[in-house]
């Protein structure tokens, strides 16, 4: 019974190759598909013949385990037959799989040789096997790499297949096989060219070139464009105009023979660009020298309609299109630009939305945060008031006596309940610093009598480190807003300033008059801020000294509000000023 | 006689593979499968799973039950490798068959 785990596995494991060559079937519905899925149904069943044949059968005969073997010969020439038939699939061009499942150089090859075998078909029955064979062995000798094709109507002409010779083709042997081909297919155009009318000879191609699929069609671009393009115009031309149009095509591996065919030899060793770009030019020079203007370009633009839909998917796009010369795909050109005006423009909207959404999480991100802080801080402080009420009474003696000891702890804890309170009271404050709806109650004060408040709150903070303040405020100078407020700002510079001022330090405080605004100062010698923190610390939460990082956000909240501005110079070493404009009337 | 059979029917058994195998290089050739390998190499595992399989019935004439788990085992590393690839290869194929 040792034995029963691992059938079991292996059970498994072949239902799940089973089921996936079922659904590849029930997709692609082909007779090799359904030899194997005929082969992978047996190996399941062999497998739970194995159990029988464990528990029952082997105690019986021990011809039992023939089965094994009998059934495996089975499997393989299902297997056998799969192969096979995928193979005859692959070798008739028609067939679905030649799309599907043909490497790209393969496919590449067979499309070429099928264009060559389509010219030799007709050739041949013109002017003969033989010359057809000469025509094929120059191209041979001159191109090696056509040797293994099968290209030819007569079984003599054929070689044995490419394939079989190959493993993969490299890139660089790609664009000798496109090369070679285009020399090939030249010469039989040639040839072929002396009989039936060149217009004729386009139109065959073309049927033959919409049949191919896929990717490789990029390899015939140049074909298409040179020969079926324009040669059909050359090959009009008379001996008078192809001797200009030859000493103006002045382009670089681009030739045209004296029967008006034109050859390319190295155009597949440049990349898409300069392909076009060779084109573009060839035919720039080509109006010039033909100087049928209008009338060429419209039997140009014509023929370029008339391409297969495979040859124009590939061709049709903005950037060869626009670089074309006036007069010819006018209405394409109108087309694509606007198409592309239209992409940018939807790019740039859904850009646009992207950043409004953005925002939109943003700020509802931070209305959350708001509301959580506010409920946190009102559920502290509640409790809190108790705790601070019971330690007072306690401390007073209300609830009876307490020794010397309890109560110098108890003011201790007096102290820190007044601490958290006013910590509490400060965060109550967030959610009117992210959504500024600080209520106002504006009146016209002297800034002398907030700067002396502050002074008095302040003082014994000053004195332990023994800093020193310098306050110049003039008088008569006023601030008109919320009086309590704004004091509550400029305490929190000050307070910071004092925090990080070292011991000995000085502090001033100036105000003076700006045109209708009154101007604030608060200078320390403190250690200065960073250049990259000034920005920073104004946002509520930032701190690097550990503190809770409101003071300052509070104060930028109460300036901004009342329309002033805040801001700061800092040198980091020597000092911080902060300084803060507000309207002196109303 | 039973082992004559057994006998020819194995060897029939490892010749057909030799002839699968020809036909899998030559496809290979042509079709743009990857992980083509993993096929390889999970039926050449298989392979050597059912030799060790037979193998005491060929040699002893009886079963060897410690040589006939050992097989599935391989048989299974065989299979595991066969559905990985197939997997895979199934992957690949969806998006062609789109």
């Amino acid at each position: 019974m040792n034995a029963f785990l691992p059938v079991m596995l292996n059970f498994f494991m072949s239902l799940i190759i089973l089921f996936i060559a079922i659904k590849v079937y029930n997709i692609y519905r082909r007779k090799y598909l359904l030899w194997f899925v005929f082969a992978l149904f047996l190996i399941p069943l062999l497998f739970l013949y194995s159990l029988v044949e464990i528990l029952y059968l082997s105690k019986i005969s021990p011809y039992a385990i023939v089965a094994y073997p009998a059934i495996i010969i089975v499997v393989e020439i299902a297997t056998i037959m799969a192969q096979k038939n995928l193979f005859s699939s692959l070798k008739t061009e028609e067939a679905e799989e030649y799309k599907l499942l043909l490497r790209e150089d393969i496919a590449l090859i067979r499309a070429f040789e099928k264009i060559a075998n389509y010219f030799i078909g007709r050739i041949s029955t013109l002017i003969g096997i033989k010359n057809i064979e000469d025509v094929l062995e120059e191209c041979i000798e001159s191109y090696p790499i056509l040797t293994g094709c099968y290209i030819g109507m007569d079984e003599k002409l054929k070689t044995r297949a490419m394939e079989e010779n190959i493993g993969e083709i490299k890139e660089e042997n790609m664009e000798r096989l496109c090369e070679a081909f285009s020399y090939l297919l030249t010469k039989l155009i040639d040839l072929y060219a002396a009989f039936v009318p060149y217009r004729e000879i386009v139109e065959g191609v073309e049927k033959e070139i919409g049949k191919i699929e896929g990717k490789i069609i990029k390899y015939f671009v140049p074909f298409v464009l040179f020969k079926i393009v324009l040669e059909p115009f050359l090959r009009e031309c008379k001996s008078d105009e192809l001797k200009s149009l030859r000493l103006a095509v002045d382009i670089k591996g681009i030739y045209i023979n004296k029967k008006g065919g034109i050859e390319y030899h190295e155009i597949y060793r440049y990349d898409v660009a300069a392909r076009e770009e060779k084109f573009v030019k060839f035919l720039e020079r080509m109006l010039a020298v033909l100087g049928k203007r209008g009338e060429l370009e419209k039997n140009i633009t014509e023929i370029f309609r008339k391409l297969p839909n495979n040859v124009k998917e590939e061709i049709y796009r903005y950037e060869f299109i626009k670089k074309l010369p006036r007069g010819i795909l006018d209405e394409e050109k109108i087309v694509l630009m606007s198409k592309e005006k239209l992409i940018e423009e939807l790019i740039d909207r859904k850009k646009k939305l992207e950043e409004a959404y953005a925002r939109l999480a943003e700020a509802k991100l931070d209305k959350m945060k708001s509301n959580f802080v506010d409920i946190i801080a009102h559920e502290i402080k509640t409790p809190l008031t108790s705790i601070k009420t019971y330690t007072d009474l306690i401390r007073k003696g209300k609830l009876g006596r307490i020794n010397k000891l309890q109560k110098e702890k108890l003011d201790k804890v007096a102290k820190n309940i007044d601490r958290l309170t006013k910590l509490i009271d400060d965060m109550l404050q967030i959610p009117s610093i992210d959504s500024k709806e600080l209520e106002l109650r504006k009146e016209i004060f002297y800034v002398k009598d907030i700067i002396n408040k502050i002074l008095d709150d302040i003082d014994e903070m000053a004195k332990e480190k023994k800093q020193k303040i310098e306050v110049n405020v003039e008088k008569q100078l006023t601030i008109f807003g919320d009086k309590n407020l704004i004091e509550k700002a400029i305490k929190n510079i000050v307070t910071n300033a004092i925090k990080y001022t070292p011991e000995g330090g000085k502090i001033f405080i100036t105000a003076n008059n700006e045109g209708s605004y009154t101007h604030i100062s608060i200078k320390d010698t403190g250690k200065g801020i960073e250049k990259d923190d000034i920005e920073k610390i104004f946002e509520p939460f930032y701190s690097k000294e550990g503190g809770i990082g409101l003071g300052l956000a509070i104060a930028k909240n109460v300036v901004e509000s009342h329309g002033g501005k805040i801001w700061v110079e800092s040198v980091v070493g020597k000092g911080s000023n902060f300084h803060i404009l507000l309207r002196r009337e109303k | 006689m039973f082992r004559t059979l057994l006998v020819a029917l194995t060897i029939i058994s490892l010749i057909l593979p030799v002839i699968s195998y020809r036909y899998f290089i030559q496809l290979m050739k042509l079709v743009k499968i990857r992980r083509a390998n993993f096929l390889l190499a999970g039926t050449m595992t298989v392979l050597t799973g059912y030799i060790f399989f037979l193998l005491p019935w060929i040699f002893i004439g009886n079963d060897v039950p410690e040589i006939r788990i050992f097989s599935y085992y391989i048989i299974l590393i065989g299979l595991i490798i066969l559905v990985y690839g197939v997997i895979k290869i199934y992957m690949d194929w969806k998006e062609v068959i789109k």
